[in-house]
């Protein structure tokens, strides 16, 4: 199969993807209690028939069903999701502010996550069955099982409350200045917590299937074909082994990208951080529908750049681009 | 010549579970400098064992040596440590396995895979190893090397591969070439050309040659000695010509017999009665399912204006090599597959493909190759049985009453409707394979490739079995095999096909003695053991005057 | 090669998380016999540590007994993973099933679908439905299930796909066999295993996924769970610690457990493919 006609093959079924979740999104919108005429004009103290009607029109309520998506297909293509229910400010406004923060979080999560979990699944795969494999998977199996939100509870104790070693709350110190260094300085110690505490969730995840994988490979022919060249044991666990193992964490690991974002929503509600995740929470505190389904469109987008990234990262890293179909 | 190789009373343990305790058992032997000495065995023989103990290839954790020294150029080197025999691996033995394709990285170039095995034993400069590659690359006979070194894997034939194998285990000039059945994986022509190529190499290098097979053709054409095994232990070894012209230990004797003879006479071969399989300009193309819209380019032709007919009471052989659509015209015939052109009558009733099929299918049955994927693990052998027959509309008692009928007729004892088919083994389950396609009264069989899973001493019964049910209830037979000795054991009809065409047909003696295409031809010269072969059926005349 | 089986207590992790599953199952089951009446009435004094007599986990603020609350909630956290995990099975074993079985466009839309539900951020995709369509027991379900059918659909269709070419499941279209009676009485069985042992290790999933929906306030009151008592108890946490550290120890306890007999389950099942069975 050529790459093109593969990454072709990928890029349409993101797109199909989107136009998936718009339709998702349209019809939870539908579903929500009360239409968006209603909750503004209720806002308003306005419940004059006429007014809302008007408001209906002008929100296009009153159209048929296709033609109301296609409207807000478009407005989804301008980055247009509309006003906040209680706010009163664009959708997209408030949520570009809180993005930085949330990735900041969830990258940081993400890469010490891909990192521990990659080294410790294959020293624990080299060392199958001993002592050291036993305590790992161990370890792995522990953090799976943790809620994320109860490890947070149980860090901020142990660490902020008792030990009084790290800040538990926000981003920043409030009202700290000083120069950009000791910014810096104070917002990677506010990290460290929430930051652990998703990464280490994700680490077990991809500790295990890391093991997994490479257990496989170690299995294969082409392992004993490069130990009877003679080849060095570094060598061999380099090109043959690592190599073919971590393909398939690839694209596991950008499926994952979604539930970690998803589960930022936990971590950042835990430790008030400042991000998408604590918005996601307060709107649904606030039963502001628009800003939640901005907020889900916005990170299944991202979700369907990763991936398809992971794609293309995919085709040049095999060259059979045989994807986990 | 002095040894290069010597085995003294080896033994190899293995797990404790296992369903004997040690794998290789007392075993005592040498290999000679410069020759060719083929291990021969049937599974579970113990020879690929024994074959990764001298390259020290031993998965450690299963498996190891209990007892016993094997001196590699008058060093022992049983015991010896991981780092001192990776210094030999490569170096001094080179190992070529039974799957080229299992066995290369897929996501390296073979070029890359070439040059460590070189990198792995020098420290020389990388452009002299680029140089050595190529030479490498020509030296095994690999088209166009400049650039099919910058290939994968994947994009190359089977035959491709496995020279690429042969040229890491050449790479640097080692004494002792192992080889565990290199050419199984392969088709016949391919297989011709292999050996071939091994033989010219150990001519030119002067290496000697351990080569692991269970083909008693192989070993004809190509051993200077021979050492015979069976069940962990060496039962025979001597000169290949001795062992293979007068074996001395009836185990021997058996495994020869076994070998179906290429032309032979015995068999009383019929007529064709009335044709009632009548196949017209059949076709079939793949499409790449992912790209629908490239119609003709990516396109193969699985069956290309096939004409086939089959009398009553004939056994036809289709005969190919893989990729030939054989296997997809059986597919066709019994209704698993469906075609794009032309038309499959039966008894004068068109067929339709999958569809629409109930009343004449059952007629048509088959027998399949691989006798541990063809019964439901989770079946009682009694329903593997009587489950078809019983929604084709036979009673139960009925059914149960041909069920034990046929278990006895397939030689197996009635009690083992009780049982589920892994309490069998793999000649066991094919004669259940067999009874239950037999179990809806077919006019026809389909056999696809059944006995090439087998132990050749399993597949001569098998062969057996087969003739003598088609003769006793007069059934037509079309046998799907790539193998021409075993369709020469029993066809009386020999179709050849090459990209999924007809290129051969006609009765099994001439095809198999004057045949008239070049393809058919070059498949006959490319079976194994062709010279043996004249010797053999020499002295079978000798002993029938 | 059939490798034996070694026995399932031969897993001492296996059967540590059985022995602790089979404990909560019997908590759950008798919870109105040891804890009789109303848990969420008042019975002593607010914020009594843990041990204190009579009240082995303390009280909450407002004085209620949180063991009760605890007996009472794994009532619903299991009735919840239960119903799920039955949901998404069945569900997913049937898109599995078809797609994989009768292949080509089938198997296309089949799986572009189950893709969609497998990208698409789950845990936001189910905060989101709750929170639309109205906490209660029937949405929870619902919205969990809706994320969790589509491993299982992925699982079965490519152990079905392997299986279609089969020469039993042949064997059986030959024989003249239904489809559905090939399906049904063929395929599916060999399914079974691998679709237990996923199973399993869902429900461990579901059960993180429903505590963190309860713990954003999303539960239903009328239904208390694990997750919802860790929410409530998580104002105060500072100071009376014991009121989310112990509901999140039940969480924890009954997720490692069901990983614990997951991974039994696989060894034992499929001592082939153990190594393999990553949690895709």
């Amino acid at each position: 199969m050529d790459r093109l006609g593969f990454l072709t093959g990928r890029a349409a079924r993101a797109v199909l993807i989107l136009f998936g979740v718009i339709v998702l999104n349209f019809v939870l919108l539908r579903l929500a209690p009360g239409d968006a005429a209603s909750v503004l004009a209720g806002d308003q103290g306005a419940a004059d028939p006429a007014f809302v009607a008007e408001l209906r029109h002008d929100l296009g309520l009153d159209r048929s069903v296709p033609e109301q998506l296609w409207i807000y297909t478009k407005s989804l293509a301008r980055l247009d999701f509309g006003q906040s229910y209680r706010d009163q400010r664009p959708v997209v406004d408030i949520i570009a502010e809180r993005l930085p923060a949330t990735l900041l979080l969830t990258l940081t999560a993400f890469c010490f996550a891909l990192g521990t979990g990659i080294a410790l699944g294959s020293i624990a795969a080299r060392h199958a069955g001993s002592l050291l494999d036993t305590v790992l998977t161990g370890i792995s199996v522990m953090f799976f099982a943790m809620p994320l939100f109860w490890t947070g509870l149980m860090a901020i104790l142990l660490f902020s409350v008792w030990l009084n070693w790290l800040p538990s709350y926000g981003m920043q110190t409030v009202g700290e200045g000083g120069s950009d260094l000791s910014l810096v300085g104070d917002v990677a110690v506010h990290l460290i917590l929430p930051a652990l505490t998703l990464g280490l969730f994700y680490m077990a995840i991809y500790m295990r299937v890391t093991r997994a994988s490479v257990l496989d490979v170690l299995d294969r022919d082409f392992v004993r074909t490069a130990r009877a060249k003679g080849l060095k044991p570094g060598l061999i666990w380099r090109q043959h082994v690592l190599r073919n193992a971590l393909l398939p964490i690839i694209t596991f690991a950008s499926l994952q990208a979604g539930q970690l974002i998803g589960g930022s929503i936990l971590i950042e509600t835990v430790f008030a951080w400042p991000g998408v995740g604590r918005l996601a929470f307060d709107a649904l505190m606030q039963r502001d529908y628009n800003l939640l389904l901005a907020i889900f469109f916005i990170t299944s987008t991202i979700v369907v750049v990763i991936n398809l990234a992971a794609d293309f990262l995919y085709v040049a890293a095999d060259p059979r681009i045989e994807m986990g179909a | 010549m002095t040894a290069l190789v010597e085995i003294a009373g080896l033994s190899i343990a293995l797990p404790e579970h296992a369903d004997r305790a040690l794998a290789v058992e007392d075993v005592s032997l040498r290999i000679d400098r410069g020759e060719v000495l083929c291990l021969v065995g049937e599974s579970g023989s113990g020879k690929s064992v024994l074959a990764a103990a001298i390259a020290g290839l031993l998965p450690a954790k299963q498996l190891r040596i209990a007892a016993g020294a094997i001196r590699f150029d008058g060093r022992d080197i049983a015991g010896i440590s991981e780092a001192s025999f990776r210094l030999l691996r490569g170096k001094r033995i080179g190992f070529i396995f039974q799957e080229p394709m299992s066995a290369l990285n897929p996501v390296l170039t073979i070029g890359r895979q070439i040059e460590e095995a070189l990198a792995a034993h020098d420290d020389g400069d990388r452009k002299a190893r680029t140089a050595r590659v190529l030479e490498l690359a020509r030296a095994t006979r690999l088209p166009d090397p400049e650039t099919i070194i910058h290939r994968y894997p994947h994009q190359l034939s089977g035959g491709q591969r496995q020279r690429v194998m042969i040229a890491m285990a050449i790479a640097n000039d080692p004494d002792l070439l192992i080889a565990d059945e290199p050419t199984t994986a392969l088709d016949v022509t391919t297989q011709a050309e292999i050996l071939r190529l091994i033989l010219e190499i150990r001519e030119r290098l002067g290496l000697a040659v351990l080569f692991i097979t269970h083909d008693i053709g192989v070993v004809a054409d190509i051993a200077d000695r021979v050492v015979v095994m069976k069940e962990g232990r060496v039962i025979e070894s001597g000169r290949a010509d001795d062992v293979l012209e007068a074996p001395s230990q009836p185990y021997t004797r058996r495994l020869i017999e076994a070998v179906p003879v290429l032309h032979t006479s015995a068999i009383q071969r019929r007529d064709a009665g009335d044709p009632f399989l009548v196949v017209r300009g059949l076709s079939k193309a793949y499409r790449d399912r992912r790209a629908p819209w490239r119609r003709q380019a990516s396109a193969t032709k699985a069956l290309d204006g096939v004409n086939l007919t089959i009398g009553r009471g004939e056994t036809v052989a289709l005969v190919g090599e893989s990729g030939s659509g054989k296997t997809t015209l059986g597919k066709c015939v019994v209704g698993l597959a469906d075609w794009d052109e032309g038309s499959l009558s039966f008894e004068g009733g068109d067929l339709a493909g999958t569809t629409r099929e109930r009343t004449l299918r059952p007629r048509i049955q088959m027998v399949f190759q691989d006798p541990f994927a063809s019964l439901n693990p989770r079946h009682r052998v009694r329903r593997i049985l009587t489950e078809a027959a019983i929604v084709n509309g036979l009673s139960r008692e009925r059914a149960e009453e041909s069920m034990s009928r046929l278990l006895v007729r397939v030689g197996l004892d009635p009690g083992a409707a009780d049982r589920f088919p892994h309490a069998f083994s793999g000649g066991q389950r094919q004669r259940i394979g067999l009874a239950r396609a037999l179990m809806l009264e077919p006019d026809l069989l389909v056999a696809d490739e059944p006995v090439s899973a087998l132990d050749v001493s399993i597949q001569a019964q098998i062969l057996d079995l087969l003739a003598e049910i088609k003769r006793d209830l007069g059934l037509s037979m079309l046998f799907i095999t790539h193998d021409l000795r075993v369709a020469s054991a029993i066809a009386d009809r020999i179709v050849v096909m090459q990209s999924g065409k007809i290129v051969e047909d006609g009765p099994a003696e001439q095809v198999l003695t004057r045949p008239g295409s070049d393809y058919a031809r070059a498949l006959l010269a490319a079976v194994p053991g062709l010279s043996w072969e004249r010797s053999r059926s020499q002295i079978d005349r000798a002993a029938a005057e | 090669m059939a490798l034996p089986r070694t026995p399932f207590l031969r897993h001492p992790g296996a059967v540590a998380g059985a022995l602790i599953l089979i404990a909560i199952l019997l908590m759950a089951i008798f919870a109105g016999i040891l804890f009789p009446g109303d848990p969420w009435r008042m019975v002593a004094r607010p914020n009594l540590p843990p041990f204190s007599p009579g009240h082995l986990f303390g009280t909450d603020m407002l004085g209620r007994d949180l063991a009760a609350g605890i007996a009472h909630g794994a009532q619903v956290t299991l009735l919840i993973a239960l119903a799920v995990t039955l949901l998404a099975v069945a569900f997913g074993t049937a898109i599995g099933a078809v797609a994989g079985y009768f292949g080509g466009w089938v198997d296309d839309v089949a799986m572009r679908f189950t893709e969609f539900f497998q990208t698409i951020p789950s845990f936001l995709l189910t905060v989101v439905i709750v929170a639309i369509v109205a906490p209660s027991l029937a949405s929870i379900i619902l919205a969990i299930a809706i994320v969790s059918w589509p491993q299982i659909a992925r699982l079965v269709r490519a152990e079905v796909l392997s299986l279609v070419n089969q020469d039993f499941v042949r064997a059986a279209r030959v024989g003249g066999l239904s489809t559905a009676r090939i399906i049904w009485g063929h395929i599916l069985p060999n399914v079974l295993s691998p679709v237990i042992v996923a199973a399993s290790l869902m429900t461990a999933t579901v059960i993180l996924i429903e505590s963190g929906i309860s713990f954003l306030g999303l539960g239903n009151r009328e239904f208390v769970s694990w997750g919802y008592l860790l929410g409530t108890g998580r104002t105060a946490f500072r100071v009376n610690w014991w009121l989310s550290t112990i509901p999140g120890l039940a969480i924890f306890l009954t997720v490692l457990s069901l990983n614990l007999v997951g991974d039994g389950l696989n060894h034992w099942l499929n001592p082939r493919n153990s190594n393999r069975g990553g949690r895709a």
